[in-house]
């Protein structure tokens, strides 16, 4: 039987205490984790399954359900799963997940306790709310525009604009990179809901907004003919306007606007990285006092790997997707790579967040010994508060889950196809990583109908 | 010794702070529970906002013109069509529920019959689906409803945002517009702005 005599002392028992939540918060999955096996089945071209999946997670039987929390990761889950409700055609749903948590997100962003900030500097970025990337909280609303105008909803899609440009604005005054505010395909549908109402001097500066982005051939047109109604001018809309004139009418004519949003941009995933490689990723972040501290710590052997979130393999490229009108190619206009974001925003956070994990590790070394030394006093025993200080520092270094959260379900490529036809009957066949949509609408003059493709595999 | 004993149990506290999985939701009641109405919740519009637009507006409705003119004919029909969201949020229901609170506050106060939308949901789909899908209605398309209708006046409108973000805070402005339309001239007999602001901060 183990003389458990030292466990008597207060002190110790509390250590003992902490050591065991420790131990405990170290069984929590990251969100990487949590959602690896959803995001096979998407590459497996089963959308079912990861909802169900997804579903599972969020505790809920099915993807019409709200979870009872959508708070917290929650928000998270249902960002994931809204794309994934989109391909499967189901956008109402997909709308009240991402206005949901859309919701969350904003609260989040506000929410940053001192409890939180103390539980990033000593266990894991993943304790604290999840803060959302700018390109993340442009894509909220401009999937939701999708979802608004593929139900024919313009109304709808012109509340995702106004939220849009909230954000953009926002960001514009926030963010260091100017690149992050501009994302083409969101103004570009902005631009869109906004013609369809007739409002056409917000549509050309919505137009402008995209072409500040994306050259979109297929924007030439639209602005020609808005430009008829405003008096508004860019560097970018007067070239255009100096090309020609509107050639047809929208009003007599019937559109068609094809989205596709394909491919899955990289997820992150936890990563153990040697401390000597660490060190030199965050060497601009850290100061002298933290870096000689830490080699100190892997001098002794006390630690030689740093838990990083670091980003999936993903492709890089991506066949190019097709759309059939009537049996006709329609031209895909310029494809934004979103994976292209994702990736730019992780490098730029990439040093930071190295220099947290090892400003962690540094601070787990400093309270594993703290413990151990009151310990050793409380027992009068050397040897235990040692195994101790190792048991501590160990648990901590457990429960440093590398703060996995993204919205990992978001497509790597979003394109735009836009065609003018004469009112009636059309079929649309458009093509993404090999699944097919084919689809039959009925415009009327001056109409519209928007057919979105979202194919989320890898 | 002290200081290892406020070590273990700041650790402690810290530990079952950042776990932060305490918390377990339950349901409740607006009456078993002071306050529940009154607390925003978001920066979208709740029943208390409307109500407060509403009134607003219903009383300079009631010492306006239209009034008086309601007064002088025999309790002449009147339909409220559906409100305009020109907002930069999902408000939708909420406006909704402001068309039959428009209507049970004429209903009650105005010398007016009410006829309700609600009974001809054929008009009501057309008029929603253009509404989602078409610009801004002018006063003729609104009248040409109203005689759809049988209704010799309509009450109808539109809310808007100034919708502004900083660092910290979020901040929305409404601002909701009611006009009543005369369905035979289109001429518009009375309209008036209330506004409410929520924000995050």
């Amino acid at each position: 039987m183990a003389d458990l005599g030292f466990l008597r002392g207060a002190a110790a028992r509390r250590g003992a205490l902490a050591a065991l939540c420790t131990l405990w918060i170290a069984g929590c999955a990251g969100h990487a984790a949590r959602t690896v096996e959803a995001r096979k089945a998407l590459d497996r071209h089963d959308p079912k399954k990861a909802l169900e999946l997804y579903n599972q997670e969020l505790k809920v039987g099915s993807g019409s359900e709200l979870p009872k929390q959508v708070s917290g990761d929650n928000a998270l889950l249902l960002l994931d799963r809204s794309t994934i409700l989109q391909q499967l055609d189901q956008f109402a749903n997909s709308s009240r997940d991402l206005e949901t948590a859309d919701k969350q997100v904003e609260m989040l962003d506000f929410t940053r306790a001192t409890s939180h900030e103390i539980g990033r500097y000593l266990f894991s970025d993943d304790t604290g709310p999840y803060k959302a990337r700018p390109y993340e909280k442009l894509l909220v609303n401009t999937i939701n525009m999708v979802n608004y105008l593929a139900q024919g909803n313009v109304a709808g899609a012109k509340v995702e604009a106004r939220r849009l440009a909230v954000m953009q604005k926002y960001l514009s005054q926030t963010e260091n990179d100017p690149t992050a505010v501009l994302l083409g395909p969101g103004s570009y549908l902005a631009g869109f809901a906004f013609e369809r109402m007739g409002e056409y001097d917000e549509a050309i500066r919505y137009y402008d907004e995209a072409l500040k982005a994306t050259p979109y051939a297929t924007l030439t047109e639209p602005v020609r003919w808005a430009a008829q109604y405003s008096g508004y001018s860019s560097p970018r809309i007067k070239p255009i306007l100096e090309g020609g004139k509107a050639s047809g009418s929208p009003k007599e004519e019937a559109e068609i606007l094809v989205v596709l949003a394909y491919g899955c941009v990289p997820a992150l995933r936890a990563e153990r990285v040697p401390i000597g490689l660490a060190l030199t990723g965050a060497a601009l972040y850290l100061d002298g006092g933290q870096t000689q501290a830490a080699r100190r710590l892997a001098g002794q052997g006390a630690i030689s790997w740093v838990n990083y979130p670091s980003l999936e393999r993903a492709p890089r490229a991506y066949g190019m997707p097709s759309v059939l009108v009537d049996g006709k190619p329609a031209p895909i206009d310029t494809v934004t790579p979103v994976d292209d974001l994702v990736r730019a925003a992780y490098e730029r956070a990439k040093g930071p967040v190295m220099a947290s994990a090892i400003t962690r590790m540094i601070a787990r070394g400093v309270v594993g010994a703290a413990a151990g030394t009151g310990v050793a006093k409380a027992s009068n025993s050397g040897a235990l508060g040692m195994l101790l200080a190792i048991g501590a520092q160990a648990a901590l270094v457990a429960a440093d889950t590398p703060d996995t959260r993204s919205w990992a379900t978001l497509p790597a490529r979003i394109a735009i196809s836009r065609v003018r036809l004469p009112p009636g009957k059309h079929t649309i066949r458009a093509v993404a990583q090999g699944t097919v949509r084919e689809q039959t609408v009925d415009i009327p003059k001056g109409g519209f109908a928007v057919v979105n493709l979202t194919e989320l595999s890898q | 010794m002290k200081s290892h004993k406020a070590l273990g149990l700041a650790l402690s506290v810290i530990l079952a702070s950042a776990s932060g999985c305490a918390h377990k939701p339950k349901a409740v009641r607006g009456s078993d529970t002071p306050g529940l109405d009154h607390a925003a919740m978001g920066t979208g519009l709740d029943r208390r906002d409307l109500s407060q637009m509403l009134r607003e507006n219903m009383d300079v409705m009631k010492s306006s013109r239209v009034y008086q003119v309601w007064a002088q004919e025999d309790r002449p029909p009147v339909s409220v069509l559906p409100i305009r969201n020109e907002t930069s949020e999902h408000i939708e229901s909420a406006l909704g529920a402001l068309i039959s609170e428009v209507e049970t506050n004429l209903v009650n106060t105005a010398p007016v019959r009410v006829i309700s939308l609600e009974n001809q949901k054929s008009l009501m789909e057309e008029i929603q689906r253009q509404q989602n899908s078409q610009g801004a209605f002018d006063a003729t398309q609104v009248a040409s409803w109203g005689k759809q209708l049988g209704a010799r006046y309509v009450i109808t409108g539109k809310v808007f945002t100034t919708d502004e973000r900083a660092p910290g805070a979020h901040r929305v402005q409404y601002y909701l517009f009611l006009r009543v339309i005369s369905v035979e001239t289109s001429e518009v007999l009375f309209q008036n702005q209330a506004a409410v602001t929520k924000a995050i901060l």
